[in-house]
């Protein structure tokens, strides 16, 4: 009786467009009245000390360094090095957005963000080079999605909170499949464009697109070396990113003004503020959850009619496809991560590959409809009605669909760099 | 009602900005000296977490002034429009009497910190000071949606700068 009442409240609330935050908070308060000892005041308790950890001081961080790097001529800086890299290849000014979009995943950490920072630039490029709109818009629109797979990644850090892994192996093991998603979307830009004509590779230009690009570049570099040696921790290595950005983008690149760091602050505050809350609840749902020792009743119930790990791997990524139509990747984040992490460790999924998985999974649902807000973003920023930019990420999908499968089988793709890959 | 709206929206804006300033200060200052100086500063990174929960809950009221929060809108569509108005003040009156009745606990537990005279281990600074910002949080939450709910024009539309 008490569970259909916690499923009429969840029903009811989503039917009335309750922020995410009531539907969770709703949820917990439920679960805490009716299904634990009854006291909400443990709520509000655990909701305060989950909000108390070192490793959340990443994400505002994080969001911070982006938020300053964007506010500057990075993206053009990036665009034009990625441009005379690639000007000798088929397709060469597609091969560029696509490795620009994978240099700023790097630094931002969002999908939204990659894709307004480098399709801004590039889009119009690629119209003026006569390259099919579908090929531009769909391509920048996926590339975007690298945001989220190739570290710093904000979901990422959210997954590691949710299943209790390391930040710094999810980090790490991001490096692996970020590259094969990248290489797989230039593989497909270069096979469209194969019959085009290419450009010729000019020293000049691109030892002077370095010249202008070096700090920008090193900005990633510093990130994941400071992780990856262990001189930094994931939290340290935010805080130095934001100390790196301010003295590029003050006194280097001089493209940012003292006075605009307030607005970037405020601005920080206002994009943590959209997780910060649902993040919390979240972790105080978990809590009782494993008080409860729910996941371990769910691996016990799923795992009489899952018969192998194989099964498991292809089922988890069709929920998480389908979670990724409906739900933005945070939050199927919060309410997944939890549940399913610890049936992925019985069927000998190492957590971290299962990290990665989701995150590949719900890179895809931000092209995918109703709910992929890089559709949204790209009909937006490029002026294009959304079927048409459903229709062109459409082929972008199957490739990111090839790369799932990849990544799901060959776990060594992202395990490779672990410095103990064992579970 | 608009300017409190406005007023509220700012002072919280600039208390976050400066939160999250002091915080990144504290934390870089904290590699610095030990780095640098291999001097070690354990007060600063906890205060600097007390700063991101003050900026990380008047965010969350800051996005409820942006109409911004996360929401899972597909179910929402099944009303017919002619009653979506009405449902939509009822929707924000729910979300306010939500962050009513968390304000309500919130204000319980920072009451029973200060009156038990709580302070952090490491910074020995009353508790209460960084745990105050929750009900403060729900409190603002629960004006805002309610204006919301009362007066629907002064609802904002999210634009296209707030899909980070």
């Amino acid at each position: 009786m008490t569970e259909l009442g916690l499923i009429l409240v969840i029903v009811g609330l989503l039917a009335f467009g309750q922020p995410l935050f009531v539907i969770m908070g709703a949820v917990t308060a439920y679960c805490y009245r009716f299904l634990g000892d009854g006291a909400l005041q443990g709520m509000i308790e655990d909701i305060y000390f989950a909000a108390n950890k070192d490793l959340l001081l990443a994400i505002p961080l994080f969001i911070l360094a982006g938020n300053l790097m964007t506010q500057g001529s990075i993206a053009r800086r990036l665009i034009r090095v990625a441009t005379a890299i690639t000007a000798p290849v088929p397709a060469g000014l597609a091969v560029a957005a696509v490795f620009s979009c994978a240099i700023f995943a790097a630094i931002s950490g969002s999908s939204p963000v990659t894709l307004i920072a480098i399709g801004g630039i590039l889009y119009p490029a690629l119209k003026k080079a006569q390259y099919p709109d579908t090929l531009s818009v769909g391509l920048l629109s996926a590339g975007g999605t690298l945001g989220i797979i190739i570290p710093p990644s904000i979901p990422m850090i959210v997954f590691a909170i949710m299943a209790g892994v390391s930040v710094t192996d999810l980090f790490v093991a991001g490096v692996g499949p970020g590259i094969l998603l990248t290489l797989l979307l230039m593989g497909y830009c270069m096979y469209r464009g194969r019959s085009m004509a290419r450009g010729s590779l000019s020293f000049k230009e691109l030892s002077e697109a370095l010249r202008g690009g070096v700090f920008s570049l090193l900005m990633p570099a510093l990130i994941l070396g400071g992780i990856y040696s262990g001189i930094f921790t994931a939290t340290e290595s935010a805080a130095i990113a934001v100390g790196y950005a301010l003295v590029i983008e003050l006194w280097v690149h001089r493209e940012l003004k003292a006075r605009q760091i307030p607005q970037v602050l405020a601005e920080t505050a206002e994009l943590l503020g959209t997780l910060f809350l649902i993040l919390v609840l979240a972790v105080s749902l978990n809590k009782f959850m494993t008080f409860e020792e729910i996941p371990q009743k769910l691996v016990e119930l799923l795992s009489s009619s899952i018969s192998s790990s194989v099964a498991f791997l292809v089922g988890v990524n069709l929920l998480l496809l389908v979670a990724g139509c409906f739900m933005d990747a945070l939050s199927a984040i919060l309410v997944l991560a939890p549940l399913l992490t610890p049936l992925a460790i019985h069927y000998g999924v190492h957590p971290v590959h299962f990290g990665i998985l989701m995150i590949v999974n719900l890179e895809i649902g931000y092209l995918t409809p109703p709910v992929g807000v890089n559709l949204f973003v790209a009909s937006s920023v490029f002026k294009e009605p959304l079927g048409t930019v459903i229709r062109a990420v459409l082929p972008l999908i199957v490739v990111m669909l090839v790369g799932l499968a990849i990544i799901t089988f060959v776990p060594e793709i992202s395990l490779f760099l672990l410095k103990s890959p064992a579970p | 009602m608009k300017l409190a709206l406005h007023l509220l929206q700012k002072t919280e804006r600039w208390i976050a900005a400066t939160a999250f300033g002091l915080m990144t200060f504290l934390v870089l200052a904290d590699i610095l000296l030990r780095e640098a100086f291999k001097h070690s500063f354990p007060v600063g990174p906890k205060v600097a977490i007390d700063l991101m929960i003050w900026g990380g809950f008047l965010g969350a009221a800051i996005t409820s002034g942006k109409g911004t929060h996360l929401k899972a809108e597909v179910a929402s569509k099944i009303w017919p429009k002619k009653v979506k108005p009405l449902v939509d003040q009822v929707s924000e009156a729910l979300t306010a009497l939500f962050c009513a009745g968390m304000a309500w606990l919130a204000f319980q537990y920072v009451s029973q910190s200060f009156e038990m005279g709580e302070v952090g281990v490491v910074t020995r600074i009353p508790v209460w000071i960084s745990q105050a910002v929750l009900p403060w949080a729900f409190v603002s939450m629960t004006v805002r949606h309610l204006i919301f709910a009362i007066v629907p024009s002064l609802k904002p539309t999210p634009s296209l700068e707030d899909i980070k």
